[in-house]
């Protein structure tokens, strides 16, 4: 039983670490769940309006996408199950991917799990305690979301069978990122092959979803096995026992890996040697995209992949089917008029917006760790100015979002010229590079944020991203004020090419991000460099 | 022109004071000792005159450059050894070589050929793989191929084993000889002793002493352990000694200065056993720093 001691006392140690995190999520599944449980009756008053709404998504491939596939929309629970499950289940995969790499494979980086293991503690026990972390995270989310939905007046069993589902896919993802946690050569790469299976499963969801006949690919993914789950609309759980089963099998590979490798060493290792290749070495900011041209590499492919897929799957909208009182409903949630193929490739920039935010935040995290693993102080000790260093970083990830818009505005249309056509290269491109000036602000204000409070911008830069995008999410469904709904950068998107570019938005987003830039150059100029 | 000028150069964090007050005075061509036990400051005062950190009071320059105003031209004079190696994990030992010295702007590449030998250095390892001693040596290795007029070294040996440490002083040596200035922070008084011509010494944020090494006896002091065949006997008081009697038939004998006067004395006795050593900084320290700021 001692054993089990050791296990508690180190996952609360985790759980304190990671207390400010945990609790962001907690919270997100909790509001989420009961505004979408909540607005419901509001939006959907008569049974009339529901039957025309079901009607409409029941074929509508364009909503599916983001939120997976309507079981029942005619009861306020059914409709939750979709709306909120579906989008929280991929939030709960990338919380379990986050918190099992961070857990598996950050404290190791850091060196403190070789401190851990000095101690008369078995590697039993230092696993142990990350499934008790890790359990402990997973019922905390489980349990915001029952809250949330039974205080929107869903019944109780049902919420429960419906947060379980809604959190499940975290166990499954964990699983993956505790093996790439045990085979990676360190974290960021164990982080990013965990990342890309969760774009992958979103991928995977999102055709199973809207192409005909792949239904049978969303038993491939454990955001389909929630899916599949049903809650509220003739509750299986079969699925979710598949998901657990799983779950428990990448758990125990996980763990023969880490029995038996050397601690601070991926299973697979690479070569310690190597012959000198020089190019790319000349200045910081070309060993900066030498450094991450791996990273870069992947970024693109899944650029290049979800704009393909997303491309086809909008050529493949069959606006004939929908009558017109149901056309103007689904502009209204939309934004634009989705019932052409120009329409939904529009919508789909949303996703590259968001997309390029997270890029953001994941370039300024790879900046700030140049000054937490010491090599920032390294550089600068070099007649390199800071305020250079910072801006070419700065630039670099600019000009990175930018070829990644290109690519995702040419690889879409390339989708929607495989099926039918009808988005011409240059609208797909505009639309493409209209998303830049939201993603200039998230970059800009990630960048202000390790100018002025370093220690926390990481984490709280994908906490901006996350917070505008539930506010957009919020503000299509609830009635939400105006004035919060502006909060959103990405409510100031206009959905080119279906509607026209707005230019005094996207001047005023760019003057923003600029004025921020400037001043997180400044701050960043100021400031002790810290100790690695 | 000084090659390092601090006037009054101070750095607090919140309630915490890591310097006060410093003033401090390196001419070019000086080897200069910054001695101090952990965390006296030591590093603060290196990144202050880096310009890494922001003083809170005063100020410093470099070759009369500004070091947190002017930091990257005042580092096209200076190179660094950081007391915790911090590189890329994935590069091999000469691609960090070649990237610290373009982003330098080009250094002495037979010098530094010839050091990665005499440091015994596996160029085509990748940095990832060498141990933390040998993370150090790359440090030193391209600190030192700079040939800059400022070396500022932070704890440099740290890591190294005794021939590498004898093959950096060596190293520091040939520097003084082109007349590089050499500011080498240390906590290991052999080291500081061999190698500096002056040396200042700091304790919780403050400079307690500085002069030349000949001035600093008590820096020089030895302690003599002596057994004796017979009942150890009373030497009379010789100037710069204090002994005390360490069993019935030994002597501890602390002498600063010269040791000839003891050994005369000593050798009038049956002395079985005799053993020097260098006091520790601790011991240091404990009789002449711990009463002006304890």
């Amino acid at each position: 039983m001692d054993s089990w001691r050791v296990a508690v006392s180190l996952a609360r140690a985790t759980l304190r670490e990671t207390r400010v995190r945990d609790s962001a999520f907690a919270a997100f599944f909790a509001a989420v769940a009961y505004v979408v449980a909540a607005s419901y009756d509001s939006v959907f008053p008569t049974v009339s309006d529901r039957l025309a709404f079901a009607r409409t998504f029941g074929s509508n491939e364009v909503v599916r996408l983001f939120v997976g596939k309507p079981y029942d929309l005619l009861t306020s629970g059914g409709y939750t199950a979709w709306r909120f499950g579906g989008f929280a289940a991929i939030v709960a995969a990338s919380w379990g991917a986050v918190a099992s790499v961070r857990a598996l494979r950050g404290a190791e980086d850091r060196g403190t799990v070789e401190l851990v293991l000095a101690q008369p503690v078995a590697r039993r026990d230092v696993f142990a305690a990350f499934l008790v972390a890790l359990g402990a995270g997973c019922a905390l989310l489980w349990a915001a979301s029952v809250l949330g939905l039974v205080a929107a007046g869903l019944p109780l069993g049902g919420s429960a069978f419906l947060a379980l589902a809604t959190v499940s896919p975290a166990l499954p993802l964990a699983a993956t990122g505790a093996i790439a946690s045990q085979t990676a050569a360190n974290r960021r790469i164990a982080a990013e092959l965990t990342a890309a299976v969760v774009a992958g499963s979103t991928l995977l969801r999102a055709v199973a979803d809207t192409v005909s006949a792949t239904g049978w690919l969303r038993w491939l993914t454990p955001l389909g096995w929630a899916e599949e789950a049903r809650a509220f609309a003739g509750a299986r759980p079969g699925p979710l026992v598949l998901s657990l089963a799983a779950s428990c099998g990448g758990l125990a590979l996980a763990w023969l890996l880490w029995r038996a490798r050397d601690v601070g060493q991926g299973a697979i290792r690479g070569s310690e040697e190597a012959r000198a290749r020089t190019f790319l070495l000349r200045s910081s900011a070309r060993y900066a995209v030498r450094e991450h041209s791996g990273s870069l590499a992947v970024w693109a492919a899944g650029t290049a992949l979800f704009g393909v897929v997303l491309g086809m799957v909008a050529a493949s909208f069959d606006a004939q089917a929908l009558s017109e009182g149901l056309r103007r409903r689904l502009a209204e949630i939309a934004g634009t008029s989705l019932d052409s193929p120009e329409g939904a490739v529009s919508y789909y920039f949303l996703t590259l917006a968001l997309a390029l935010a997270i890029f953001a935040c994941q370039q300024i995290g790879a900046i700030r760790r140049e000054e937490t693993e010491g090599r920032l102080a390294t550089v600068l000790a070099l007649p390199i100015a800071r305020t250079r260093w910072f801006a070419e970083r700065l630039a670099l990830a600019a000009l990175a979002s930018a070829g990644l818009a290109v690519l995702f505005g040419a690889c879409i249309w390339v989708g929607v010229e495989v099926r039918a056509g009808g988005v011409g290269l240059g609208e797909a491109l505009a639309g493409a590079v209209n998303t830049l000036p939201v993603a200039f602000l998230f970059l800009a204000l990630a960048a202000l944020l390790v100018a002025v409070a370093p220690r926390i911008a990481s984490g709280a830069s994908y906490g901006f991203v996350l917070a505008a995008f539930t506010v957009q999410l919020l503000a299509a469904l609830a009635d939400v004020p105006k004035w919060v709904a502006d909060l959103s950068p990405f409510a100031h998107l206009a959905l080119v090419p279906a509607q026209p570019f707005a230019t005094t938005e996207s001047a005023v987003l760019l003057a923003c991000a600029s004025g921020l830039a400037l001043v997180a150059l400044a701050g960043f100029r100021r400031r002790d460099v810290e100790r690695g | 022109m000084l090659a390092i000028e601090a006037a009054g150069l101070g750095k607090r964090y919140g309630q915490v004071t890591a310097l006060a007050g410093l003033d401090l005075a390196v001419r070019p061509g000086e080897v200069y000792g910054y001695l101090g036990p952990n965390g006296a400051g030591k590093t603060t005062t290196i990144r202050l005159l880096l310009g890494l950190q922001r003083p809170t009071s005063g100020g410093a320059r470099v070759f009369g450059i500004d070091a947190w105003r002017d930091a990257a031209r005042a580092h096209r004079r200076v190179a660094y050894v950081a007391s915790e190696p911090a590189l890329w994990p994935n590069l091999t030992v000469i691609e960090t070589l070649e990237l610290l010295s373009r982003l330098r702007g080009g250094v002495d590449t037979t010098y530094r050929d010839e050091l990665l030998e005499r440091f015994r250095l596996e160029p085509d390892r990748r940095v990832r793989a060498l141990s933390r001693g040998n993370r150090q040596k790359v440090q030193l290795v391209a600190a030192l191929a700079t040939r800059a007029e400022l070396l500022l070294l932070d704890e440099p040996t740290t890591g190294l084993d005794p021939l590498m440490q004898l093959e950096f002083r060596q190293c520091v040596h040939e520097a003084r000889e082109r007349g590089q200035t050499v500011f080498l922070s240390s906590h290991v008084l052999s080291e500081v002793e061999a190698v500096c011509d002056r040396v200042g010494i700091l304790r919780d944020g403050r400079l307690v002493d500085e002069g030349a090494l000949n001035e600093l006896r008590h820096l020089r002091a030895r302690v003599l352990e002596v057994t004796f065949g017979t009942e150890s006997p009373t030497l009379p008081a010789l100037p710069g000694t204090r002994t005390v009697r360490s069993g019935p038939r030994s002597l501890r004998i602390e002498v600063s200065g010269d040791v000839g006067p003891v050994l005369q004395e000593l050798a009038k006795h049956p002395v079985a056993t005799l053993t020097a050593r260098e006091p520790t900084l601790e011991e240091i320290f404990l009789h002449h720093y711990d009463t002006r700021h304890g």
